[in-house]
């Protein structure tokens, strides 16, 4: 093959963006350059000086509905106007919507990790009127201290919700979320805490109330507060006050602070970030930032992307489903750009996702989707996965409704004539980052059914048929699951 | 290619395999397909000689064993449910210690012919009130190990057989850990779009080829994923056609999430592709509130989808065998919310082939103070001794000792024939 076409960016700066953005199109790979480098750009976007692009904007008004007040929320639903179902979707179709349009990359991945760990599922039955603004919490502190997310995500009426604390009151303790505080959010089960401590967890979270059955409204009432001495783990309080929240404060920040908590987040944060199976030296460095930083969250970042272990797991991770979506629209450079009705592309994207299996906010518990990579590489899942690359990949097509769909001309080289070989490399290169393989050229040449030697005069040469045959079946290379 | 479900059925001597047997045909079934067309497709594969089936339905969110099974002569069971108790007499099938709920009506044929029985106080070997642990505890079942590998891929691997649906998920695209392993198996959410792109057409052709040579030699894990793909388009049509079918025998599912995954299940054995592990979920079994409505609609959902399973099976209920599993029972009290928190040993319900049914077995530990567990029933039956016991019934083939490796012995329940 001749010279092939250059990156889009250096290996190591194209890798930081790769593992906190939902896909490295074009545009911010200019924005990576830009800002000097994989880890300047890292920096910048830890800052939270970054201006959020007019389209990703734009979105809070595809969906008006979705954050009016709770109780407002559910008397619609009463009244017929709304179901649970809208609003759960409505929800994910943002969410897959920000995704594909921020420029807020490492905001937008870290809003996804942790609304995947302090878990509330969209649509469920006690929490869902509250969900979006849990939401809007999650993605106030999301690169803030954990510290402080910890806190307005516990005491949250979508949490309430969710885990019945509603239902957990002096005299009559419900361990649900008492329990799952202490096993999902913070230290974990490794901390050896005993059943004992499970009820003082339970104990110090009495008070909090949610109408559930009418208003969903909330609140908080110091006679459903059971009080007296705790002690979990080496946390121990008086519990004195009718009003249990100063203690609860205390207790959640002595948890947040926890090492065992510093260690589960920080392997958390490795698997999703770094590998399946990450070093543990790498995780250790991680802990031990978190933990001097006070639960920082930048600073706790920095730890893992500075970490050599991170630089040398280029590629080793897989895309779950709802990633893959996202990262196959913006790497075609479709903008999505509202969401009138059904046949909307946002819309498609969910129901690709939910197609193979993972859709963001549908896993049905408390624990979130798995965050191992290799686990939603089912055979089912990748012929679907197969299949969906060549709904998208054309310049036009039923499902490519309310999209901004970029020039065949403007995705292609701009020097020629060049062979079907090279405009496969420079696709490559665009879509998957990396330079074309033979057994990738191989294969888009016998799908055109023309040899990869042919000689193409520029980008009217390419039919609209083939450009989308050729995009879809280089996206379809094994690297395109990769990242 | 050879036809999948010709090999690894023969390390399976049992009686009701053999009862279900007919002549083979000479040609492999694809070559048949091409022959005769869809419309034959069905009877066609129906007669194709296939060995048991396994089906585990996964309760998830730890069932209530004692109001599934409700142990009506233990006082201190009224005692510590005064709101949620299941008096005596709603209860049906009942013995001198047990009883069904009366939302497992439907099952009651089942129970009557004797192909369904129920077993007690069973569980993991040590209590975790832990949702997640108690879960990937119960799927993994190797507490020597550290290597993430479930009983089920451990299990199919023994069986050697070349079809990659061997071991399913009916109902997901996610494995749970049960699957999980070496031995490639297959999650399937549902049995549309089982194909590569443009498949039928000359270009799908091509384009399967492509794929073929992208992911032909590689060995990472998306190259292995890659080509159990193109392995599943291959198989993946027959369940399509078979699952496009109405259900037979004037089966009615419910529409429930189970209901469908079970439908599928049925579909998935007909089709005759080689499905000899199929593991099923039903969500939403995690009683803190209102165990009574929730264990009324719960119980219902399993009765109604397990009696139409069984009778869309017909005649091949006698090579399929279905174990309900959970990875806790409840607590013996009742909670602030007229509820039951995380507790310890549950029951199970076992049916179909090979099934000793119409009884209950267990080694009943009692609910007497002396005999608790924390307060609540204790296990006197380790889940894998019970499996152990299905598997050694009905895939005498497979060492049931290298499927649950530290499992040890134990006298069997006599669940099985």
């Amino acid at each position: 093959m001749p010279r092939g076409f250059p990156p889009l960016l250096d290996p190591a700066d194209r890798h930081v963006a790769e593992r906190f953005s939902y896909g490295v199109d074009a545009r911010l790979a200019d924005e990576v350059r830009a800002a000097g480098g994989g880890r300047a750009w890292f920096e910048q976007q830890l800052s939270g000086l970054v201006l959020e692009s007019p389209r990703a904007l734009a979105v809070a008004t595809w969906f008006p509905e979705l954050d009016l007040p709770a109780p407002l929320v559910r008397s619609m639903q009463e009244q017929g106007q709304r179901t649970v179902r809208e609003t759960a979707d409505e929800l994910i179709a943002r969410t897959f919507a920000l995704r594909t349009l921020t420029r807020r990359h490492v905001h937008e991945t870290m809003v996804d990790f942790w609304t995947n760990l302090l878990y509330v599922p969209a649509g469920e039955g006690r929490s869902w009127p509250w969900r979006a603004d849990y939401d809007r919490v999650v993605r106030q502190h999301a690169l803030g201290t954990f510290a402080d997310l910890l806190r307005a995500t516990v005491t949250h009426p979508a949490m309430t919700g969710y885990l019945t604390n509603d239902l957990n009151r002096k005299g009559a303790l419900n361990e649900n979320l008492g329990r799952e505080v202490l096993e999902l959010h913070t230290v974990g089960r490794e901390a050896g805490y005993s059943e004992r401590e499970v009820v003082a967890s339970s104990k110090l979270l009495t008070g909090f109330t949610l109408d559930t059955t009418t208003t969903f409204r909330a609140g908080y009432d110091p006679e459903r507060h059971a009080t007296g001495r705790v002690r979990v783990l080496d946390f121990t309080h008086r519990n004195a006050d009718a009003d249990g929240r100063p203690a609860l404060d205390a207790y959640l920040e002595h948890l947040a602070l926890h090492p065992s908590t510093a260690r589960r987040l920080a392997k958390r944060l490795a698997v999703r970030f770094v590998s399946d199976d990450p070093p543990r030296g790498l995780v250790r460095e991680v802990a031990k930032a978190y933990r001097r930083s006070g639960s920082d969250i930048p600073t706790t970042l920095r730890a893992l992307v500075d970490h050599p272990a991170f630089r040398r797991a280029r590629w080793e991770k897989t895309r779950n489903p709802s990633d893959d979506v996202v990262h196959m629209a913006r790497v075609l450079g479709l903008q999505p750009s509202g969401a009138t009705d059904g046949s909307a592309f946002i819309w498609y994207l969910v129901r690709q996702a939910a197609a193979q299996g993972q859709v963001s906010f549908r896993w049905p518990t408390p624990d979130g989707w798995p965050e191992h990579g290799a686990g939603y590489l089912s055979a089912s899942r990748v012929l679907r996965a197969w299949r969906s690359r060549y709904d998208v990949s054309g310049t036009a097509g039923p499902v490519l409704l309310s999209v901004d769909v970029p020039s065949k001309a403007s995705q292609l080289p701009d020097q020629w004539p060049l062979t079907l070989a090279q405009v496969v490399d420079h696709q490559s290169q665009l879509l998957l980052g990396r330079a074309a393989d033979k057994p990738l050229v191989r294969a888009v040449a016998r799908t055109l059914d023309v040899p990869a030697t042919t000689e193409l005069a520029g980008p009217d040469d390419l039919s609209d048929q083939h450009y989308r045959l050729l995009r879809g079946t280089v996206l379809n290379a094994p690297r395109g699951l990769q990242r | 290619m050879s036809d999948p479900t010709t090999a690894a059925h023969d390390d399976c001597g049992c009686r009701d395999f053999t009862t279900t047997r007919r002549t083979a045909l000479a040609l492999g079934a694809g070559a048949v397909t091409a022959m005769v067309g869809d419309v034959l497709t069905h009877t066609v594969y129906g007669a194709q000689p296939r060995g048991n089936v396994l089906v585990v339905l996964s309760l998830r969110g730890g069932a209530d064993g004692l109001s599934l099974v409700v142990p009506h002569a233990e006082k201190a069971y009224y005692d510590a449910r005064p709101t949620t108790a299941i008096p005596k007499d709603r209860l049906l099938h009942t013995d001198s210690t047990f009883g069904l709920h009366p939302a497992l009506a439907p099952l009651g044929p089942l129970w009557t012919k004797k192909r369904l029985a129920a077993a007690h106080a069973v569980g993991l070997p040590a209590p975790n009130r832990s949702h997640f642990e108690a879960m990937e505890v119960l799927e993994d079942a190797d507490p020597g190990s550290d290597a993430r590998i479930g009983w089920l891929n451990r299990f199919v691997g023994q069986l050697r057989g070349d079809s990659i649906l061997e071991g399913v998920q009916v109902g997901s695209n996610v494995l749970p850990t049960s699957l999980v392993g070496p031995r490639p198996t297959v999650a399937l959410e549902s049995p549309s779009s089982i194909s590569t792109p443009f498949a039928g057409s000359e270009r799908g052709d091509a384009v399967a080829r492509g794929l073929a040579q992208m992911y032909g030699d590689g060995r990472s894990r998306v190259h292995r994923a890659g080509r159990e793909a193109l392995e599943l388009a291959r198989l993946g049509g027959r369940y399509s056609e078979a699952a496009a079918l109405p259900p037979q025998h004037s089966a009615s599912y419910p529409g429930s999430a189970l209901g469908t995954s079970l439908r599928r299940t049925a579909a998935l054995i007909r089709a005759g592709v080689g499905v000899r592990a199929v593991a099923v979920d039903s969500g939403s079994w995690d009683h803190h509130q209102n165990l009574r409505g929730n264990i009324n609609t719960r119980a219902g959902d399993l009765a109604s989808s397990l009696a139409a399973f069984f009778t869309d099976l017909g005649p091949d209920w006698r090579r399929v065998t279905v174990v309900t599993l959970s990875e806790f029972g409840r607590r013996l009290p009742e909670n602030g919310a007229a509820g039951v928190d995380h507790g310890y040993g549950s029951a199970v319900l076992v049916a179909g082939g090979g099934v000793r049914g119409g009884r209950y077995h267990s080694r009943w530990p009692t609910l007497r103070d002396g005999r608790l567990e924390s307060g609540d029933l204790t296990v006197t039956t380790d889940y894998r001794h019970l499996l152990m016991e299905i598997l050694q019934a009905r895939f005498p083939g497979v060492d049931a000792h290298r499927v649950f490796p530290q499992a040890g012995y134990r006298r069997r329940l006599g669940v099985m024939r």
